[in-house]
Order: structure tokens, then C-alpha cells, then sequence
């Protein structure tokens, strides 16, 4: 069963309210669309399987999402067609909601109508006859309000019925023309079993690419003739179709005056030209500041928690490779994917707040115009602000851009504007790069420099996003024309559904390759080309035993030795030939190669390098031990040039496995985020390159 | 609210029939006439903005993206968007 309705009726409202958490995400065939379905409850306590369609305008597409909605109904990409279909509109604006309802009748499949808000039509003094409307309209109607569950329980009994009864729409409101039904029959064969108008939907629109071969060239033969213009017919047809069911919605209508509403005077403020982007900033200042504060707390917790999972294991189990692969393997992995739970989770509930009372769509009217001039749209605001704490939540975050060119570049930029993880490393590395003192009387060089960073990394984001405008192709036409929903407060079940899905989505999907990865990372660094290892940790300890050194500074030896003779750190030794450029030797290689699990492995892996042992992330401790570092000519590794090198790459490069495993769930190929690595990975190249070779 | 001034290329006596929706100033109706591209004209459509439809600017960002007021619904365009779409200026109400 489907649930089909134009965007903004209230369908995702009702969706949630009749399958609660049983819901399941997925993608449709083929794209990126998302796709998803639940179980819904029946009158009779039986369930049936449902899925919430993309909300569209009409069955003649303009966009990815309403094509998904046309290629499930008419079953052109050979998907199972809907056995029923649940009609959702909006009772206060039938006037516009019903076009696609009578598009929906002629695919002759049982449907029933749901009048949604239906308790604002009371308030606004509207009266609406469901029994002469039911009569018109040939289908049985409820109404409903999937805000306050008002008349669920009637939708539920009307459910059943219609999955019982099915029976067939009674109505029609557009009658084809001669041309149409003959294009239409001509497709009978391709299209076996399907009602002529969906024949009709497959000759104006089965020429994409996740139709089946077959189909798309009968379709092409059709077509073929000097008399079909789709577009034109397209019109008449949506006319005729206006023409016809306005009457008979009038007959059941009794109307009330247009008034100034409480949202108009919310938008004098909100959409105001100066006031409104004020208030964005502000808001979004909100988000970030509520992502770095309120999710410390928790992400400290589950860090204390693996930690202490870690220690339990170890106290378990006897010393030796599994320990250690459990340890440092598996529950690092683990770690490392739950520790980014609570800003997704923040991240999520905040947008979906914003989104539901309606603020969203103002902020992309506002800024519709500066983004397009990137080749971006105005909701990649949102996910280019929200990638400030983390990139990870701020790419799923684009699904609500329709565009695809313009859900690609925003995916493909966000990760250049700098997050949270590189704050550390950020913090560690300034103080090489510039002195702690006061300029022009008031400013800390250093907070200046920290801002100087974000500002960079804001321009390299629009610089990137520019280029790709021009280097990607598109043929989608590009429309914003959305509408701006009356404000309304949150419905709460919706903003948990949305925080509990997103979270478990990137739990799932984006957490199994991060733990991948992870152990790959561990088996680098715990491994070694033949005995090296071995012989590097008996060199170590001999050495340490004839220096007299303290069991600590032993143990800190012997894994800087161990690291040092690993795959990990012959990767280091590997690339210093072609990081020595940038002013790294192979100990920052090493570095840079772990530092892909995560940027702020930075720090802990130069702790363990420079031998602070690895229990102690101590910043202080770690810049004096980096203060000490020499290269063999006797200069200090970390002099300015090196560092501003350093905080260069760590601005640009593409170090995180967690955004590329992102970005290939989101984009469904593993293309993008390898362009993704290239580019991002070879811009920090250059840079770091000509800063370190300008200030050396 | 008083009166608007007139726009510049029009005179009291012949008020201009027809202008697209971007000429619109603010707080100003019109009823949709027409539109000037197929393609955008069966978006706007579908989305139920038909001829005779009651069209008020509420206010322009930068840009010109433009917020209306469609049959009280409320809708933001772009500015190639709206100049499409043709407008029958009303005299001002109040």
C-alpha cells in the first residue's frame, strides 16, 4: 500500500502515526532517492506494509524525487505496482491538493482519500460536506488530523475495508485525447496489464535510465511521430483536469475569507532582509554551539565506557594478539563509530525541529540566490553550517535537496569546512606557527590565527563548490519554486522518528565500514614484514635495560619501536620521500596514514611517537616533547614553516574514513567519495607545498 | 496603507494590462494571466497556480527570489520563475 500526497500535507505525520518505530530506510532502485516503508496497523490489529512516496505535485515529474514517485505507481522501472493507495491531502487547500488525487484515480488501483488538518478547517469556519465529496469524487473519504490522531481510528477501519472490498475508482476527470489513447495503446504490449493512463505516464516519461531496456526503445518508437509534444499535452491535460474537479470540490465546499495569519506576521520578521539572515546565523550559532556543548558530556561517557570495556577484556583475557585485537582492534572500531552517536543524534533533532515548524524553507528563500552562484542550492547552507561540528551528520543532512547536481557538489565541499575533530590538532600545531602574543592591543595572535583557519576553509568550500559547478554536467532543470508551510509547532513524535532513524542509519550503514577500516588501521600498526617487529622491540628493550629506564619509559620504547618497524610505519618510511617536501619526516607520515580513522588520531599518535606514552594525552606535555623533536641536521621538526604546512593539510585533506563511508551511502557509489579523496587530498598537497616552501 | 506611486513606465490613465510577476511591487495583487514559458507554466500548474489565481508579493531577497502570496498559500520563486508568470495588476486594496 502507498501512501502518495503533495509535500506538505501532513503525509510523513500520518505515516509515522500509523507505523510508529516500524519503519525501514532504504534507497530505490537506482538512485538515491529514500525509500521508506513500515508496517502499518489495520482496524483488525493485522498489518500491512506501507510506504511513504516522495511528496509531489503531480505524476508529470520535474524533479528526481517526483519521477521515483511516477516510476513506482505506473511500475516503470518493473517494480511491483501498489495494491492501494492512500490519497493524503491537505482538507484547507483541496482546491490545489486534488490535481494529483485525479491523476492517482486513473491509474485504477482502489484509493481512499485522507483529509489531513482536518481540526485547523473547524477553526477557520470551512465546512466540507465528506458525503457529497465522497459522491463526486467517486472514492471513500475520511478526515483526519495526523497531528492530534483524530479520526485515525476511522482511517484505520477504512483500511481494512479497502484492501477487502478494492474497489475501483468510479470517477474519472480527464478524458485522453484521440492522439494519446492511440500512443498509449501502441505501448500496450510493452507495458502488459497496465491501465491506459499509466501507458500514457510511460510515453511522456519512460526515457531515463532505470527503465528497462525494452520499454524505453518501443517507447521511443511510439513517440515518434511529428504530432506528439509532450509538453503541450502535458498542459492541456492538467487543465482539463482543473476544469472538472473544481466544480464538483465547490459543490461540497463552503469557503471562508483569507485573513492575515500568525505566520504572515512570523515572516514579516523572519523573511525580513536584514533581520531574517540575522536570525539564521543566530539560529544556526544555536546548532553549533549545542552540538560542541551538549554532546561532550555523552561523547566523554561512551569514550569512558569502551575505555573501561577495553580494561575489562584485558583483565580478562590473557596478554597476546587477541586481547589486543579485541582492545585496540574491534573496540576502538567501536568506539570510534558510537563517539559521533550523540552529535548526530543533536544535529538531527535540531534540524528536524527547525524543519518542522516550517523555518526551513525560509532560510532557502533567503539564500536561494548566493548559494545558486556556487552551483549550490539554499537548504546546502544548513549542511555546510552543521559540517562546522561534523561533516558526517551535515551530508545526510542534503537529502532534502532536490537538485542532484546540487546534492552532489554540497556533498562533495562540506567536508572541507573545517570540524571539530581538527580543533585538536589545530590546537596542538598553533602554537608552532605563531607566537602567543597581543596584536593591536586587544587580539590573541593565536584566536586570530584560529579564526583565519575557519575563514580559509569557508572560502576553499565556495572556491570547490564553483569549480564543480562548472565541471559537472547536468540536465535536470533547476527549480526552487517550493512552497513556504504555514508555521506550526514540531509534532514530537515526527523529531524522534527522524533523530532515531538518521542515528541508526549511520549506526548501520556508515558504522560497519568505519569498523572496518579501524581494524585494518590496527592490523598495519600491530604487524610487521617478517621478524621486524620482534627484532625491533628485543633491540629496544636492550637498549632500555642499559640505560636504566623506568618500566614506563621502557613499555613507551618499546611500542615507539614496535610502530616504527610495522606496516604502519613503513608506509611512513615510504611516503617521506614524497612528504619531505611539505617539511614532514616519516614519523608525521605515520601520522597522516592513521590519521584517517580520524583526524584528532593526530594527537595520540604523535604521543605514542615521540614516546609520552599512550595513556597520556596531556596537550602541554605533548607540545614540549615537540618542542624537543630534532630532525638529523639538529633543526627543530616543528618550526613554523612545518607547522603551518601541518595545519594546511589537516584544513584541506580528506583524512576521514567516516565521511567517505558517508558519502558513499548517500550517493550509492564508491566514485564520489574517491573524487572526493583526490581532490580534497591533492588541494592540501599543493597548499601545504608552497606554504612550507614560501616560509622555509 | 496609502496608495503606491505609480510605476514609472505606466500613467494614471492607462495602467498596463499585463506585467510579469517581478515588476510587482511589494503588497501588490494581481491576478494571474498568463504565463511566459511552457516548461515553468506546468510547474506552476501542477502546483496550483492557474489563471485567475490571486497573486500578492510579500517581499523580494536578494537576488529577487521572490515570496508570494498564491491563493493564501504562500510560495517562494526564483526570479527567472517569476517572470514567467504574467500578472493583470489589481488596484490596491485598503
Amino acid at each position: 500500500m502507498a501512501l502518495v500526497g503533495n509535500p506538505n500535507c501532513g503525509k510523513s505525520t500520518l505515516f509515522n502515526r500509523l507505523t510508529g518505530l516500524r519503519q525501514q530506510t532504504g534507497n530505490f532502485p537506482g538512485v538515491t532517492v529514500e525509500r521508506v516503508t513500515g508496517a502499518a496497523a489495520l482496524a483488525g490489529g493485522e498489518a500491512v506494509e506501507l510506504i511513504d512516496l516522495p511528496g509531489t505535485y503531480s505524476l508529470h515529474p520535474t524533479s528526481l524525487d517526483e519521477q521515483v514517485v511516477v516510476d513506482y505507481l505506473v511500475g516503470l522501472t518493473g517494480e511491483r505496482r501498489p495494491d492501494a493507495i492512500v490519497y493524503v491531502a491537505d482538507a484547507n487547500k483541496l482546491d490545489k491538493h486534488l490535481l494529483l488525487f485525479t491523476q492517482v484515480l486513473d491509474l485504477e488501483v482502489p484509493v481512499l482519500l485522507a483529509l489531513n488538518f482536518a481540526d485547523e478547517l473547524e477553526e477557520r469556519g470551512e465546512t466540507l460536506d465528506l458525503q457529497q465529496l465522497a459522491a463526486e469524487l467517486g472514492v471513500r473519504v475520511v478526515a483526519l488530523s495526523a497531528r492530534t490522531g483524530q479520526g485515525i481510528e476511522w482511517l484505520q477501519t477504512e483500511l481494512s475495508r479497502l484492501l477487502d472490498e478494492r474497489p475501483l475508482p468510479a470517477h474519472s476527470f480527464y478524458e485522453a485525447s484521440e492522439l494519446e489513447n492511440r500512443l498509449a495503446d501502441n505501448l500496450a504490449d510493452a507495458l502488459p496489464g497496465a491501465p491506459t493512463y499509466a501507458r500514457l505516464l510511460a510515453v511522456h516519461h519512460a526515457d531515463h535510465a532505470r527503465v528497462p531496456a525494452a520499454l524505453r526503445i518501443a517507447r521511443s518508437v511510439v513517440v515518434d511521430v511529428p504530432a506528439f509534444d509532450s509538453l503541450r499535452l502535458q498542459v492541456r491535460e492538467t487543465m482539463q483536469r482543473y476544469d472538472r474537479f473544481l466544480p464538483a470540490l465547490r459543490a461540497a465546499r463552503r469557503a471562508a475569507d483569507a485573513e492575515t495569519t500568525h505566520s504572515d506576521r512570523i515572516d514579516d520578521v523572519v523573511t525580513h532582509p536584514v533581520a531574517g539572515p540575522l536570525i539564521f546565523v543566530a539560529l544556526m550559532f544555536l546548532v553549533f554551539t549545542a552540538i560542541f556543548t551538549w554532546a561532550s558530556v555523552p561523547m566523554d561517557l561512551i569514550e569512558l565506557l569502551f575505555a573501561s570495556a577495553g580494561d575489562g577484556v584485558r583483565a580478562v583475557l590473557p596478554e597476546g594478539r587477541l586481547a589486543d585485537f579485541l582492545v585496540d582492534g574491534l573496540l576502538a572500531g567501536l568506539g570510534g563509530v558510537a563517539v559521533f552517536i550523540p552529535q548526530i543524534a543533536i544535529l538531527f533533532l535540531l534540524l528536524s525541529i527547525l524543519e518542522e515548524v516550517g523555518y526551513m524553507s525560509r532560510a532557502v528563500f533567503l539564500f536561494d540566490r548566493l548559494m545558486q552562484r556556487f552551483g549550490l542550492n539554499g537548504r546546502s547552507l544548513v549542511a555546510l553550517t552543521s559540517s562546522g561540528a561534523c561533516a558526517i551528520p551535515a551530508i545526510m543532512s542534503t537529502r532534502t535537496i532536490a537538485n542532484p547536481k546540487e546534492r552532489l557538489i554540497t556533498i562533495l565541499v562540506t567536508p572541507l569546512i573545517s570540524c571539530s575533530a581538527r580543533i585538536p590538532v589545530y590546537a596542538i600545531l598553533i602554537g608552532f606557527a605563531i607566537p602567543a602574543v597581543t596584536v593591536w592591543g586587544v587580539f590573541n595572535a593565536q584566536a586570530l590565527a584560529f579564526m583565519g583557519i575557519y575563514l580559509v576553509s569557508i572560502a576553499a568550500t565556495l572556491v570547490s563548490a564553483l569549480a564543480f559547478k562548472y565541471l559537472l554536467k547536468s540536465t535536470e532543470r533547476s527549480y526552487l519554486m517550493i512552497e513556504l508551510p504555514a508555521y506550526r509547532l514540531p509534532v514530537w513524535r515526527n523529531v524522534a522518528i527522524t533523530v532515531w532513524t538518521k542515528t541508526r542509519a549511520f549506526l548501520f550503514g556508515a558504522g560497519k565500514i568505519i569498523l572496518g577500516i579501524s581494524m585494518v588501521l590496527w592490523v598495519l600498526a600491530s604487524f610487521g614484514p617478517g621478524e621486524q617487529m620482534a627484532q625491533a622491540e628485543g633491540r629496544a628493550r636492550s637498549l632500555s635495560l642499559s640505560q636504566n629506564l623506568s618500566h614506563a619509559a621502557t613499555e613507551d620504547a618499546v611500542a615507539n619501536a614496535r610502530l616504527e618497524s610495522s606496516f604502519a610505519g613503513h608506509i611512513g618510511k615510504t611516503i617521506e620521500p614524497a612528504i619531505a617536501p611539505l617539511g614532514y619526516d616519516w614519523k608525521i607520515g605515520i601520522a597522516l596514514v592513521t590519521s584517517f580513522a580520524a583526524r584528532e588520531v593526530f594527537v595520540g599518535t604523535i604521543a605514542t611517537l615521540y614516546a609520552i606514552g599512550s595513556a597520556d594525552d596531556d596537550e602541554s606535555l605533548i607540545t614540549e616533547r615537540l618542542t624537543e623533536a630534532r630532525r638529523p641536521d639538529g633543526s627543530r621538526v616543528y618550526d613554523t614553516a612545518t607547522a603551518v604546512s601541518l595545519i594546511l593539510f589537516y584544513l584541506f585533506a580528506m583524512q576521514c574514513m567516516s565521511t567517505l563511508a558517508v558519502t558513499k551511502r548517500e550517493t550509492g557509489t564508491w566514485k564520489w567519495p574517491i573524487v572526493q579523496t583526490v581532490y580534497m587530498t591533492g588541494l592540501a598537497y599543493v597548499v601545504s607545498l608552497v606554504a612550507y616552501q614560501l616560509l622555509s | 496603507m496609502s496608495e503606491p506611486s505609480a510605476p514609472v513606465h505606466a500613467t494614471a490613465e492607462t495602467p498596463p494590462a499585463q506585467v510579469c510577476a517581478l515588476e510587482l511591487s511589494r503588497k501588490q495583487r494581481g491576478v494571474v494571466c498568463g504565463f511566459a514559458d511552457e516548461c515553468f507554466a506546468h510547474k506552476y500548474l501542477c502546483m496550483g497556480v492557474l489563471p485567475g489565481s490571486q497573486v500578492e508579493l510579500v517581499r523580494k531577497a536578494s537576488g529577487q527570489t521572490c515570496y508570494f502570496k498564491i491563493d493564501g498559500r504562500t510560495m517562494a520563486v526564483r526570479k527567472e520563475e517569476a517572470a514567467c508568470l504574467l500578472i493583470e495588476r489589481l488596484a490596491q486594496r485598503m
